[in-house]
């Protein structure tokens, strides 16, 4: 009768240990991020700016918080074009929450904007593009570009339609970055995730902007050296 | 050694004969429908677009009016906020002088508010309303529309496949 009750027993403890351990393995697999496909571009006219097929504005709450990524908004606060003549808004509205905004005119000279809008930003720059090619307008330039996006880490860009963050990768990968590790994930402005940080405020027909819950990367081109005309010149012209 | 008796073989070719027949049921059934040809009927837009040549901004209020007038028109969605955005907006504004009549536009915004935000995913795009109905829009996730986005005469072509220009 007691070898009985033992072997009952033995069998009860050992079900529920295996129960705890499938459980604890589930739980497990469950907190650990999305395996992150290699970047592939998607299909079509947003392929054309290069934005990813897989991790996207509809995917990227599931490879948000990664310690092995850097995640970049490359917007300005507020764009120097005037984007309110074609309807638009010219300040940054909003972000998806752990995008760290880094603008995209600071790093590169931006041209071919619609002619209603004018020009943005047209000041110092760390870079100058002439066609495919990148020439540093800071000794710091590169040291800079290196510490706001790390070599070693993936680098998920976002910006208001695709169009920056597509042209940021171009500049990564013809400065020597790898290009697998560098995703175009779309336009803040498709994003539909839950991680939506909202800055633009609205009440009362008054509108104010919460720019305080943005973590923005600031470059005070003052401080720099710079290398050539390129950027005296910008300089110059913020000066004007 | 006792022979099968002729019931139990008759019972059990008829079993296998009813699963081989509900098999071949199945396979029937699963079979994807023969492809008919799709035929399209091409259609006139409504007659006062021809009365201009221009693209015309209009608002969701202003688009919700046309579907409620069941208008027949094209509508250009565009963005506002993106400076390397696709040339689709030039390349309807050629098709426009091309072919002298008017064709709407609606921003980002605005189309949120409209039904088009429910078929639409992402923009640019140009969206084809019969009688203020959805009859097609241009993907830019598709490959095959990615000529229509930069090339005038392949977006007439697109066009021209369900409107009479």
């Amino acid at each position: 009768m007691l070898w009985r009750n033992t072997a009952i027993i033995s069998i009860a403890a050992n079900i529920i240990l295996a129960g705890s351990l499938i459980g604890v393995n589930i739980n497990y697999k469950n907190s650990l991020p999305a395996e992150l496909p290699a970047p592939e571009v998607s299909d079509g006219a947003r392929g054309e700016l290069g934005i990813d097929k897989n991790v996207n504005e509809s995917t990227i709450d599931q490879y948000l918080g990664r310690a092995d990524s850097v995640y970049r908004d490359v917007r300005m606060l507020k764009d120097e074009a005037n984007y309110e003549a074609i309807g638009g808004d010219s300040y940054l509205s909003g972000f998806v929450k752990g995008f760290e905004v880094t603008p995209y005119p600071y790093l590169v000279n931006v041209a071919g904007l619609p002619e209603a809008v004018g020009q943005t930003y047209s000041g110092a720059t760390l870079f100058t593009q002439d066609g495919d090619n990148y020439t540093a307008n800071y000794k710091e330039s590169m040291g800079i570009l290196e510490y706001l996006f790390p070599k070693d880490k993936n680098i998920f860009l976002m910006c208001g339609g695709g169009g920056y963050a597509g042209m940021t990768k171009n500049l990564l990968v013809s400065l020597g970055w790898d290009e697998s590790k560098i995703y175009n994930v779309g336009g803040y402005w498709y994003y539909e995730g839950d991680n939506a940080v909202i800055v633009k405020q609205t009440e009362d027909d008054k509108t104010t902007y919460d720019f305080w819950k943005v973590a923005y990367h600031n470059i005070d081109f003052k401080t720099l050296t710079p290398i050539d005309a390129n950027a005296t010149k910008a300089e110059d012209e913020e000066t004007e | 050694m006792k022979r099968p008796n002729r019931k139990v073989i008759a019972s059990i070719i008829t079993t296998l004969a009813i699963i081989v027949a509900g098999v071949a049921a199945m396979i029937i059934i699963n079979q994807p429908p023969a492809e008919t040809p799709v035929v399209i009927e091409k259609f006139d837009l409504s007659s006062d677009l021809f009365e201009n040549t221009e693209l015309k901004e209009i608002d969701a209020a202003a688009y919700q009016e046309l579907i409620a007038e069941k208008k027949s028109f094209l509508v250009l969605i565009h963005m506002s906020i993106c400076p390397a955005e696709l040339p689709l907006t030039d390349t309807t504004k050629q098709l426009i002088r091309q072919n002298n009549f008017t064709v709407y536009s609606i921003l980002q915004d605005d189309f949120k508010e409209t039904t088009l935000a429910d078929s639409i995913k992402y923009l640019p795009s140009m969206a084809i309303i019969k009688d203020g109905e959805l009859v097609t829009f241009l993907d830019a996730e598709s490959n095959e529309h990615l000529p229509h986005y930069k090339d005038p005469a392949s977006l007439k072509s697109w066009v021209e496949t369900y409107v009479n220009l």
